[in-house]
């Protein structure tokens, strides 16, 4: 191994394809598996002619750009919906109630939103303003829409190729 | 969900409590199901506790049921469960959040074609009762994602990093530049870099109140789907391993882990028997559920904003 990882070596910047291109040589052409892990661990490579270098990888060299991404297709969607009411719930459909929640859904993640709530502070319980996420509120996991319905797909073309067939309650 | 703020203790956990989730259970839910169904009312658990004892098998392990609620009562049933709810101290100020995740699969669609932008909103809205969103008085507040996706049919798509600036301008068009360049360098903003490529990366940021504008902008997020090869949500061979995985009588179980990703990589590159993992670039925005606002979102995208800021790779190259 060389004097790691001190010494001042000249930077060289290349493609992420030549990068690939000189890791794949080492390793599987060279089988040079010590200036392999210095090359993609640590930055360091020495060229044919004996040079040392200290290699950055830059991802902008050789990759398709400007005009080249002209075939780049563009779809839109609407991915969450999130609403908050106090008095009412409306929504179409039966509604499912867990009478215990499950346990595990009683941590809820960040949405990104959040809301004022007074709190009392100090000996005189005076209040004041605090805006908090979901996260940090108690709730329960309560009605979630109804889904009864399950989809299965038989096979029976393959239930008879095979010489068992296993009838699963 | 409900959210009862009135529990909230700075620092604490926000986790109900069993006199709590009992309190809800026998003094709310149980007498208003009691007054509207009464014919069903046998169905329901006479206490919470005996529903936890119902629910628990002989190795202790849980099975979670439900019971339905009709959408003919659903009013009736929020009414007096408020007044209920409001009855007892640590239940009152609480509120409903109503969430649908991962509605993406069924409302994708051309953003240039009128008629698919309104079918794909029909159908992210079908269980919500749109007349009654947002009633007189109400302090009812509506949030929906919109996002464009930009797709190559043989690449692997990633944001450019020197393009954050540009994107925010596209998703919150009402802030100055100037505002939002002062705006990637708080807490609020947050840079994904891909790969350990700095000139790679997505973004998240949550918007300051003063820059949200009339769209309500609260969070946009911009990001690419390569990580669906080996994004999981359990502990598995693709997490963060620490350096004591490393010691004699576990690195084996690391080097599994490596040989797993070294086969998934291999394997997305396309060169052997399945077709290549390539990768989209993501734009989402949280705002507003307002149709003067979700109808127009992101309805032109530009050729010149996706020379600017999206750049391709080969899949071998980039896997």
């Amino acid at each position: 191994m060389p004097p790691y990882p001190y010494e001042q070596l000249p930077e060289l910047s290349m493609s992420l394809r030549t990068f690939n291109r000189i890791a794949n040589e080492l390793l599987f052409e060279q089988e040079a598996v010590t200036q392999f892990i210095n090359f993609v661990l640590a930055g360091r490579w020495v060229n044919d002619a004996g040079q040392p270098y200290r290699v950055n990888i830059d991802p902008l060299l050789d990759c398709y750009s400007g005009d080249d991404l002209n075939d780049v297709a563009v779809s839109r969607d609407f991915d969450s919906i999130i609403g908050i009411t106090t008095n009412n719930m409306p929504l179409n459909g039966t509604l499912a109630i867990y009478p215990v929640p499950n346990f595990r859904d009683s941590l809820v993640r960040s949405n990104h939103l959040t809301w004022k709530i007074q709190i009392l502070v100090g000996f005189e319980s005076s209040q004041t303003d605090e805006h908090i996420g979901p996260d940090s509120i108690a709730f329960t996991y309560f009605p979630r829409m109804r889904h009864s319905m399950f989809l299965c797909i038989k096979y029976p073309t393959s239930a008879w190729a095979s010489s068992t067939y296993v009838k699963r309650p | 969900m409900i959210f009862f703020p009135k529990l909230y203790v700075r620092g604490e956990s926000p986790r109900m409590s069993q006199a709590n989730s009992a309190l809800l259970y026998d003094r709310c839910i149980r007498p208003t199901i009691h007054e509207l169904l009464p014919l069903t009312i046998s169905h329901w658990p006479i206490s919470y506790d005996a529903c936890m004892r119902r629910i628990r098998d002989s190795r202790g392990q849980f099975h979670f049921t439900t019971l339905d609620i009709p959408d003919h009562i659903l009013d009736d049933f929020t009414e007096r469960l408020r007044n209920r709810l409001d009855a007892h101290p640590e239940f009152r100020d609480s509120f409903f959040v109503h969430e649908w995740r991962g509605i993406k699969g069924y409302t994708g669609h051309d953003p240039v074609d009128d008629v698919a932008c309104d079918t794909a909103i029909d159908a992210a809205m079908e269980d919500i009762a749109i007349l009654d969103m947002y009633p007189p008085d109400s302090e009812n507040a509506w949030f929906i994602d919109v996002a464009i996706e930009l797709s190559s049919p043989d690449k692997v798509l990633q944001w450019r990093t020197d393009s954050h600036l540009r994107i925010l301008q596209y998703a919150i068009p009402t802030a100055e530049r100037s505002e939002l360049a002062r705006e990637m360098r708080r807490r609020s903003f947050h840079k994904d870099i891909s790969s350990h490529l700095y000139d790679l990366a997505g973004l998240r940021m949550e918007v300051h109140p003063r820059l949200q504008g009339a769209q309500q902008i609260h969070y946009v997020n911009c990001y690419t789907t390569d990580k669906s090869a080996t994004y999981q949500l359990h502990r598995g061979a693709f997490r963060r391993h620490r350096a004591e995985e490393l010691f004699p009588h576990k690195i084996q179980g690391v080097l599994k882990d490596i040989a797993s990703l070294s086969d998934i990589y291999d394997k997305c590159t396309g060169l052997h028997a399945h077709p290549a993992q390539l990768s989209n670039g993501r734009l989402e925005v949280r705002l507003a559920l307002r149709p003067e606002h979700v109808t127009h979102k992101f309805r032109n995208v530009t050729p010149a904003f996706i020379r600017n800021t999206i750049v391709g790779f080969h899949p071998v190259d980039w896997w």
